[in-house]
């Protein structure tokens, strides 16, 4: 036993399908036939039916108009039409329920690969934000490393400039005692002794 | 709203109606009336229970035992097939007893013609005219 609220669950393709826009299905509270579980048409639109009717009535106006010519329906009338509506009928029913699940299935491909262009757009979108994250974050860095080049830079400067300046500090004393030292080694102050020449030297090196 | 329906074998089903909508067809060829009889009578003992319709379970133990088929089910509510059976034996039944008292004979005959030119056309086309007659009186009367 299936109540009609499970019903109204089943999808689309499913089997017990009920077509809501179809007054007979909907009524019935569950599929007339097999085919029916791919419609969604109204039942004013329902090629069987409609098949149905003008069946009927073509049948009706052939006999009628066989009745009123002939005076007579003969046998072999009444066969040849059961042979033809009948295996019209079968062939009309097998080909059209193919194609009403093949036109079901096309439906249904349909929005899978639109459900997959919207995901894959998306999956687009995210992966470019954050690359974009990803390049600002970089050029910030590149940024702050510039920077602090600079920095690196101008201490570099200063440094060479301390160590020139204090080279030359350092150097004109040296050089005027050198100079002396010089003098007084060559004797232009006077002899002096060997030991005071050898210390001399000594400094000098 | 809950509706109690039954799981039947959409192929036996079919096979029901193909050769109970062919016995009248071959009662009007060889004017045999006995066969548009036999007919009503398939149809009323189906009416009662699935399990006493001879043809729907000879057919259903043949594609089972011999076939090996799958059962190929479909979904009706029983008080359909009780309806459409019923409606149908009932025709058949009319048809048969004007044909036996000789009454209205071209009228009996159209209508066995009738019933049997729709029974094949469910059968083979699966539209079933009686089908829509019920969910109309349903509607109608509101059950």
């Amino acid at each position: 036993m299936e109540s009609q609220n499970d019903k109204t669950k089943i999808k689309i393709g499913e089997s017990g399908y009920v077509n809501k826009n179809c007054w007979l299905a909907r009524d019935l509270g569950y599929p007339p036939s097999r085919r029916c579980e791919y419609c969604e048409s109204k039942f004013k639109n329902c090629l069987f039916e409609q098949y149905l009717v003008i069946t009927l009535i073509l049948v009706g106006v052939l006999l009628f108009v066989s009745y009123f010519f002939e005076q007579n329906i003969s046998k072999s009338l009444i066969v040849f039409l059961f042979v033809l509506v009948i295996t019209y009928g079968y062939f009309f029913n097998k080909s059209t329920e193919k194609i009403i699940i093949a036109n079901f299935k096309e439906k249904k491909a349909k929005i899978a690969f639109k459900d997959l262009n919207n995901n894959l757009q998306q999956k687009v979108d995210e992966q470019t934000k954050e690359i974009k994250e990803q390049k600002e974050k970089i050029e910030n860095a590149y940024e702050i490393e510039k920077k602090a080049n600079l920095e690196l830079k101008k201490l570099d400067e200063a440094k060479t400039q301390f160590m020139l300046i204090t080279q030359h500090h350092l150097r004109t004393p040296l050089s005027v005692n050198m100079g002396f030292l010089e003098l007084l080694t060559d004797g232009r102050y006077g002899k002096i002794s060997k030991k005071i020449k050898i210390a001399l030297d000594d400094l000098k090196e | 709203m809950t509706q109690q329906c039954a799981i039947y074998d959409s192929r036996s089903l079919n096979f029901f109606r193909a050769v109970s909508g062919f016995l009248p067809l071959l009662a009007f060829l060889t004017h045999n009336i006995w066969l548009i009889l036999i007919t009503a009578l398939l149809f009323f003992s189906g009416m009662f229970s699935m399990k006493l319709n001879l043809l729907y379970q000879l057919y259903n133990l043949f594609s089972d035992k011999m076939l090996k088929q799958k059962i190929m089910p479909i979904e009706k509510d029983p008080n359909e097939i009780r309806f459409v059976y019923g409606f149908t034996a009932i025709m058949f039944l009319i048809s048969f007893l004007l044909l036996y008292f000789d009454k209205f004979t071209t009228f009996a005959w159209g209508i066995n013609l009738l019933v049997s030119f729709l029974t094949l056309l469910a059968s083979f086309a699966n539209v079933c005219l009686a089908a829509l007659m019920y969910t109309m009186f349903k509607k109608i009367f509101n059950r």
